[in-house]
């Protein structure tokens, strides 16, 4: 099992490009760029600027006529999604199945939840593999915690709203209202509601 | 005669005749039938060969006993007697049907165990080879078993006197047990183990004292180690330590990775600028993420994944302790 | 009163009676004139009544006794490991030896006493007289065909009876698939041989002449006094029987030894 993520992956043909050989060409650095951009931009809770990015990254990769490297980039915005608690079937990536390349058939399997996958280390690849989990029932509660704790770390405003926000059911259901006070306090602190925000 | 003068006495039928021819008709037939297949089955109807195997001794042989091969008759003994050179003829009778059983290669056995009569046994290991000829001889191998018995016996006996010699009087074991005894005496002694390996007590002090050299060596060598450990010591401090070689090298080394970095850092800055001009140069009002937007955003797909949370809920259900951490 | 022969001397006597009898009837049967249409009428009667009339009796008794003897045989030869050896011993025990004594004993016991008492009686009657001086010669009108009726009947019985016991036993031994066959046919040709057939027919011959033989000598002994006749039935049926058992300790000493 490869034990790389899809970030990882089109980090390491860009870093290929960075180390010693000639410059990577200016499309891969802008997808790549745009990519970034568009996890920071979602994750961080502004739809509209993640999409106007992500488009941004396609338009980049559409220069080199190459399906697979869309099909990647739409498993990415998959991948996203699904460390979001946004469990669709990945229409995007679904259109670009007939240029997607094995590695990324393997990856499409084990976002839809079909095989299993090593996470690495980091979090947006844990994070994905919390929401996989999830969407399969296969989670243990201290692994909710865990991704609820990743996206804490990195500020990811959106991820760590679905994951409070399974926490705090998972209380209300069972009865503990303490509990499912407590989380609903750290999603308010999430939301700005007990924050003095600038005023625009 | 009786039974026909009074009439009343026995009856009888009107188709005797007919019924007692009937009755002899039948029996008669039963007895051609019953001939026939007597000779049938003594072969009569069946063409046979003939094979004769000679043999060192007939013992167990019988006339009318059968050749077996695989546990399935095909021949039966004739005639069994004596040749010209003292050997015995034993003559069997093969039908054709089952001669192909029998090749010109086929091996024929005499085996005879402790209990029990003979058994004439053919073997054909090649059943591609050419088919035994019509009146064959062929030499037969005998196995008795009753003829290993003096030999057994015999052999018994030699083993028995071996062992009472050694343990007689005389014997290898007595003087191996003497001599073990003298060992231990020794080595109740004064010296102890090593007296009673080495034998005198002037051997025993030698090996103690060539010992002790050895030790004495051992010791100054042991002073010779540590002066090298020393010498290593420093080495690696040189080498190794703060401000040794290596560090030297090492800081070296992430100089040129902290000038990497900065380079990276720039780049990175100059990422970020480019994003946030692309931000700002998108749309001014959302400079800030539009949070309630998010909230509900959020919520819609909280609901979608509202079964998932179910099952999860059925199989784990919530516990405080363990789902609540500091972060 | 009955007058009751006893010792040795009587008893001589009777046997010899009996040989010259047997004498007497070996030659009538090996001569011609014995064999008129009146003989042969007597003979098939004396068969009817000795062979046909008893025959699905006979043959049930014997199917019934030689299945069980069979399945005896068979099952303590397979408990004591040597089930090849039960086919040899039925055929060589039960077909050899015992049916055709038993055969004999039953007819001997049915019919033999039967022709002592009507010989007895004829005699006592004056039958045969009456018959001698009328032309017809009492041995071959009377003797002889029931000689001939009972040496055919026993033969015929026998062989029937034996072929049952075949069949049972292959049955017994192989059930109904053919495959035993072969087997079956082996050792059948080896119990069989040549010197085999022939005694079992001449036993079978043997047994046959002594069923008729010795009860008409017996009955011949009658004197005039009607009540002569049981006395000699009675010695009749112990010196047939004594014979039948001497028969057969003979064939198999003939066969063993």
């Amino acid at each position: 099992m490869k034990r790389v993520g899809v970030r990882s992956c089109l980090a390491a043909f860009v870093l290929a490009g960075c180390a010693g050989a000639p410059p990577p060409p200016d499309w891969q650095l802008g997808a790549r760029e745009a990519l970034a951009g568009f996890e920071r931009l979602y994750f961080g809770g502004d739809t509209r600027l993640a999409e106007q990015e992500f488009a941004r990254a396609k338009s980049e990769i559409a220069r080199t006529g190459r399906g697979d490297l869309l099909a990647r980039a739409e498993l990415a915005r998959c991948a996203a999604r699904m460390a979001s608690l946004e469990f669709d079937d990945c229409p995007g990536f679904e259109a670009r199945r007939a240029d997607a390349g094995p590695e990324e058939l393997a990856y499409a399997d084990y976002l839809a939840g079909g095989r299993e996958r090593a996470a690495t280390d980091e979090p947006l690849s844990r994070l994905v593999a919390a929401g996989v989990k999830l969407r399969s029932g296969s989670i243990a509660p201290p692994e909710i915690a865990g991704a609820a704790d990743i996206a804490s770390a990195q500020g990811w405003r959106r991820p760590l709203l679905a994951w409070l926000g399974v926490q705090a059911k998972r209380a209300r259901d069972a009865g503990d209202a303490e509990a499912a006070a407590r989380f609903e306090r750290r999603i308010d602190i999430v939301l700005g509601k007990q924050v003095d925000r600038p005023r625009q | 005669m009786a039974a026909e003068r009074e009439r009343g006495v026995t009856f009888i039928p009107r188709d005797l005749g007919f019924k007692v021819g009937m009755l002899l008709a039948f029996t008669i037939a039963v007895v051609v039938a019953f001939l026939l297949y007597v000779l049938y089955a003594r072969g009569v109807f069946e063409a046979t060969q003939r094979l004769t195997l000679v043999a060192e001794n007939a013992e167990g042989v019988g006339v009318g006993m059968d050749l077996t091969f695989s546990g399935f008759a095909i021949g039966t003994v004739r005639r069994i007697s004596l040749a010209e050179n003292g050997k015995a003829r034993i003559e069997i009778e093969v039908p054709r049907a089952d001669s192909k059983w029998l090749r010109a290669t086929s091996i024929f056995t005499l085996e005879r165990g402790l209990v029990g009569g003979a058994k004439l046994r053919a073997y054909s290991s090649d059943l591609g080879d050419p088919p035994l000829e019509d009146d064959a001889v062929r030499l037969i191998l005998r196995g008795d078993a009753t003829e290993e018995l003096p030999r057994m016996v015999a052999t018994m006996r030699t083993i028995l006197e071996n062992i009472e010699q050694l343990t007689g009087a005389g014997g290898g074991v007595q003087a191996n047990l003497a001599n073990l005894r003298v060992l231990t005496e020794r080595m109740a002694g004064k010296q102890g183990l090593l007296g009673g390996i080495l034998g005198t007590e002037d051997n025993a002090k030698k090996v103690i004292a060539s010992i002790d050299r050895a030790n004495a060596l051992l010791a100054s060598l042991g002073g010779v180690a540590a002066r090298l450990d020393a010498v290593v010591a420093k080495t690696d401090q040189r080498v190794f330590a703060a401000g040794g070689v290596l560090d030297e090298t090492q800081r070296a080394a992430a100089q040129a990775n902290a000038i990497l970095g900065d380079v990276r850092e720039s780049l990175k800055k100059v990422d970020a600028i480019l994003a946030n001009a692309q931000g700002a140069s998108a749309d001014v009002k959302s400079a800030t993420t539009d949070l309630t937007a998010l909230r509900s955003e959020v919520e819609a797909s909280l609901r979608k994944v509202t079964g998932l949370i179910d099952e999860i809920n059925r199989k784990w259900p919530f516990e405080r302790k363990s789902e609540i951490r500091l972060p | 009163m009955m007058i009751v022969r006893s010792g040795f001397g009587p008893w001589l006597q009777s046997w010899a009676r009996v040989l010259h009898f047997a004498g007497y009837a070996l030659a009538a049967a090996a001569s011609r004139a014995s064999y008129s249409p009146a003989t042969r009428a007597v003979t098939l009667k004396q068969i009817y009544f000795t062979a046909w009339q008893i025959l699905p009796l006979f043959l049930l008794f014997a199917g019934l006794l030689e299945f069980i003897l069979i399945r005896i045989i068979v099952a303590v030869s397979r408990e004591y490991g040597i089930a090849d050896y039960a086919l040899d011993l039925v055929l060589g025990a039960l077909v050899l030896e015992l049916i055709p004594l038993l055969t004999a004993l039953f007819v001997a016991l049915r019919s033999g006493s039967a022709i002592a008492t009507e010989v007895a009686l004829m005699h006592i009657s004056g039958d045969l007289e009456s018959l001698e001086r009328a032309g017809d010669d009492p041995l071959a009108v009377e003797f002889v065909p029931r000689v001939a009726a009972a040496v055919v009947s026993i033969a015929a019985l026998t062989v029937l009876a034996n072929a049952l016991a075949l069949v049972i036993a292959y049955g017994a031994m192989y059930g109904f698939s053919p495959w035993g066959f072969g087997e079956f046919t082996r050792v059948f040709g080896k119990v069989f041989g040549a010197a085999t057939v022939l005694g079992l027919t001449l036993k079978c011959l043997l047994f046959g002449a002594a069923v008729a033989v010795v009860p008409i000598a017996a009955g011949l002994e009658a004197t005039w006094k009607v009540k002569s006749a049981p006395v000699a039935v009675l010695g009749g049926m112990v010196r047939l029987f004594f014979l039948l058992g001497l028969i057969e300790v003979v064939s198999l000493a003939a066969r063993y030894i």
